[in-house]
């Protein structure tokens, strides 16, 4: 998995696009240094010291990890769960929409 | 005369009473005093394991498909014995036994234990002395465990005896339970009756656990139903990130977004 983001947020650095994470890991004091092992440089919530039962994927009926939605610039959500090439195509997409507008 | 005696038989009670009570909140200092010393030798035992499976010598075999090599690597970890903990809340129940005092150590016992003999020994004393004990809160929690720890029967007991707690989130997380595997669609399309009788029992759940995290667990179908659809605006997501720093999904409008819910396991 981390690869793929990786090399997505590095290409996409310029332009209007983050990724977000939504991190379900309980022990952040163990998550830390692999951040930096893994060279984990977007941005996460946390989902709090119950791990995978915490409050944001809660409400978000998430039940298999990972769980992806891709969400255009208006906020509107595309996609669901694409990963690999398939999310990077659908952001892609959703990047020239931002474009057209212009 | 006859006062005295209903005098003395209150003095009596009320010492007992306060004795049991005594017994009973040093039975649950223990027990989470023995918990948290699990919790961290397992936390030990994840970090190594987390660290092997990180080292580049452990990438390397995996991707070499090298199994031996891979198997050999993790053995450097030892898994902790699981019967000698087992053990260890066992001398602890027995030493309270049959006072309510073992019943969260009993619960441990039944969801944790891999012995099957030992947890449904466990299962049943809790149900036959402390079915509306406080303590079972874990028990309701991760009560789906027990299908597999003692068996679809029993299983199906506790969850009836937890259904009528008169501890309003035990309840509540029972109730989740039972609705949940009604309304489940994985392998199976409930029926009508089902669905509805799930939804109503889900509902209720949310309702005794307003504003807590379960009460979101029971109402995110209908959530991800209503608010979580291709083409719908996107609920806004309010927390903190890694570092404490507070900020909001609806920070980044104006850009595209992948939401990704992960975990490093």
């Amino acid at each position: 998995m981390y690869p793929h983001e990786r090399s997505l947020v590095k290409k996409l650095k310029d332009k209007p696009f983050a990724l977000l994470g939504v991190n379900s890991d309980d022990d952040l004091k163990a998550l830390k240094p692999r951040l930096k092992e893994e060279s984990i440089t977007w941005r996460s919530f946390w989902n709090g010291p119950k791990g995978t039962r915490g409050p944001i994927s809660a409400e978000w009926n998430v039940r298999g990890w990972p769980t992806i939605y891709i969400v255009d610039h208006k906020g509107v959500i595309r996609a669901k769960n694409k990963r690999g090439d398939a999310m990077e195509e659908a952001v892609m997409e959703l990047l020239a929409e931002v474009d057209d507008e212009k | 005369m006859k006062q005295t005696i209903t005098l003395l038989a209150c003095l009596a009670l009320s010492g007992t009473m306060v004795g049991q009570d005594a017994a009973l909140t040093t039975a649950r200092a223990e027990y989470k005093a023995l918990k948290a010393e699990y919790d961290s030798v397992m936390d030990v035992y994840y970090m190594a394991s987390r660290r092997v499976s990180s080292s580049s010598a452990y990438k390397m075999a995996r991707a070499a498909k090298d199994t031996d090599a891979m198997r050999e690597l993790r053995a450097a970890v030892t898994r902790p014995d699981k019967s000698i903990w087992a053990d260890k809340f066992q001398k602890a129940a027995d030493r309270y036994s049959p006072a309510a005092g073992e019943a969260p150590f009993l619960g441990w016992i039944a969801l944790w234990s891999t012995n099957k003999k030992m947890a449904t020994k466990a299962t049943e004393a809790i149900m036959d002395r402390h079915a509306d004990s406080a303590d079972l809160l874990e028990v309701a929690e991760y009560v789906g465990v027990l299908r597999r720890a003692v068996g679809k029967e029993l299983h199906g007991k506790v969850l009836d005896m937890l259904m009528s707690s008169k501890h309003g989130m035990i309840k509540a997380n029972a109730l989740y339970s039972r609705g949940y595997a009604m309304v489940s669609t994985r392998g199976r399309t409930p029926s009508t009756q089902d669905l509805s009788k799930g939804k109503e029992l889900m509902a209720e759940c949310a309702r005794l656990a307003k504003g807590t995290e379960l009460a979101l667990r029971a109402n995110a179908p209908e959530f991800e139903k209503t608010r979580l659809q291709i083409g719908m605006q996107v609920p806004d997501i309010v927390g903190q990130d890694l570092d404490g720093v507070p900020f909001k999904l609806s920070d980044y409008r104006g850009k595209v977004v992948v939401i990704d819910f992960w975990g490093d396991w």
